[in-house]
């Protein structure tokens, strides 16, 4: 492939569910904790990609970021939005500057602080909203939140599929079983399925163990030309692979956009860039905002059959020590929910051999997802330790 | 006692027949002329482009595509315990979010299930679809401005 770079840093803040600082603040943090793992000074970095959550606007994080940092004569700058997809759409922005030869190293970061003390979780991205035309009729049905929408996909596929509750239960509880291992992960009570049943629904088929807890918190990746791999403070993780789908299906007869998603054709991409098939990779680290989310990328990138994910995960498939390695640190559900930017972190932290209890043996080939709107938009990478 | 309306669903250009028809109780939709595609009121048919489009009304029939429980209340009007709210498919084609009721009412609700799409007053006015069980059954709205 003609794009060649590698993350050489990851630097992450203190995850928290109190007062925090502002996002602005916890990206900087994050910014220069990455730039100090790569063993690069504040003055070595000439390109910067921000994210933010739709919840945020420009004023919470934004291009103000760079003059907070005091980062001077940047050569490469920009501020990118693609919902969930946003941080590996950063990462994928900056591996192409870094090839293009626009940048030596740039940091991408993603921060957030929606947890205010006082106001319940489900109000963090939740708010009521008032909208314009058709797109607002969801409001005035009741559909509020993540949780609704990507409730009425999962329902779709429990009525073609067959798929259970104790699947999703399945997969919060083989992400928890990770979690347990991650002394950073933020729930590591073990979770079994008796107390899965027991929790309260948010959004039916949905129980309380079915989604993110939101979190503040930033996470930064440095990403390197090649000629800088050996010479930096961590073992390079090589970019191998990546892609983009954006299926946008019609929401009418003979269309099913709530059990398909973006994964088939940014896999086909990605894995075509790596010279690999889905049955080369070793670890998945897959966005996981609600646990039905994971359980269709499963499927889309070929892990197992259409429709199912749920048995397939329900085997014990996912969990550790078995066959497929899935959101090792625990992912969103239990690790904390830095959109997007929580499974890169844990991918880098794989790829690497720095995973402590949790690392998994093989660690050749590690596939991150992230996915936005409701199976609107996917992005991935195939992430390595070895130079391709 | 005070009836909270449901949040209001403000109409702009394109979706405007679809709100003004509301308030005489009729649910219409739009046509591509160009390629058939049935869809609600945008600018733009979602699946050739084309701008040619054209208003029909619909039957109401529908059948729920899926749907899901809400436990927990965003709007004061919701706060009426777990409510069922479906994404449901017009016979026409077209696929629309529609309140449906309470447990009590639509506790036994399945993918599948055939419905009808009705109407009630929303916030500041605004008539918005409301799911029933067989025809008739809603009611119509009172005042319409």
């Amino acid at each position: 492939m003609s794009a060649d770079a590698f993350i050489s840093g990851l630097g992450m803040t203190e995850l928290s569910r109190e007062a925090s600082d502002s996002t602005g603040v916890l990206a900087a943090q994050a910014v220069m904790s990455s730039i100090s793992d790569a063993g690069l000074k504040r003055s070595d970095i000439d390109g910067l990609v921000i994210t933010r959550s739709g919840a945020a606007s420009e004023k919470d994080l934004g291009l103000f970021l760079q003059r907070s940092l005091g980062m001077r004569n940047l050569a490469f700058l920009q501020v990118l939005h693609g919902e969930g997809t946003s941080a590996i759409q950063a990462v994928q922005t900056a591996v192409l500057a870094v090839s293009a030869g626009l940048a030596r190293h740039i940091v991408c970061v993603f921060a957030d602080a929606p947890v205010v003390p006082g106001l319940p979780s489900h109000k963090s991205f939740g708010r009521v909203k008032t909208s314009r035309g058709v797109d607002g009729l969801r409001y005035s049905a009741g559909l509020f939140g993540g949780a609704a929408v990507y409730a009425t996909a999962a329902r779709r596929h429990m009525a073609l599929y067959g798929t259970k509750e104790e699947h999703f239960g399945a997969m919060a509880i083989s992400t928890r079983e990770w979690a347990s291992l991650n002394p950073q992960a933020l729930q590591r009570a073990p979770l079994t399925m008796t107390k899965y049943m027991a929790s309260r629904f948010i959004a039916e088929p949905f129980r309380l163990y079915d989604c993110a807890l939101p979190v503040n918190g930033g996470v930064a990746v440095v990403v390197s030309a090649p000629k800088y791999a050996g010479s930096l403070g961590q073992p390079a993780v090589y970019v191998h692979g990546f892609g983009q789908g954006h299926p946008c299906l019609p929401d009418s007869q003979g269309f099913e956009p709530r059990v398909n998603s973006g994964a088939v054709q940014a896999g086909k991409t990605a894995f075509s860039m790596a010279g690999i098939t889905a049955k080369d990779i070793d670890i998945c680290e897959l966005y996981d905002a609600f646990s039905y989310i994971p359980m269709l990328a499963l499927e889309d990138y070929g892990f197992c059959k259409k429709g199912e994910a749920g048995p397939f995960v329900a085997s014990g498939a996912t969990s550790p020590g078995n066959a497929l390695p899935v959101n090792t640190g625990g992912g969103h559900l239990s690790g904390g929910y830095l959109q997007g930017m929580t499974p890169i972190g844990e991918a880098v932290i794989q790829a690497r051999g720095q995973a402590g209890a949790r690392q998994c043996p093989k660690h050749d080939l590690v596939l991150v997802s992230n996915e936005g709107g409701c199976f609107d938009h996917h992005a991935c990478l195939v992430l390595s330790p070895h130079r391709r | 006692m005070t009836i909270t309306f449901r949040p209001a669903c403000i109409p702009d250009k394109y979706s405007e027949p679809f709100f003004s028809s509301a308030c005489i109780g009729h649910l219409v939709y739009q046509r591509c002329k160009i390629c058939d595609a049935p869809q609600l009121g945008r600018a733009l048919c979602e699946q050739c482009g084309s701008l040619d489009l054209l208003w029909h009304e619909a039957s109401g029939k529908a059948k729920i595509h899926s749907f899901t429980v809400m436990h927990l209340a965003y709007h004061p009007s919701f706060k009426i315990g777990d409510y069922f709210s479906a994404i449901v498919e017009l016979e026409e084609g077209v696929r629309l979010p529609v309140y449906a009721g309470t447990r009590d009412e639509w506790g036994s609700m399945q993918v599948g299930d055939d419905v009808v799409v009705g109407f009630e007053e929303g916030e500041q006015g605004v008539i918005l679809p409301k799911l029933s069980r067989s025809i008739g059954s809603d009611v119509l709205p009172s005042a319409c401005d």
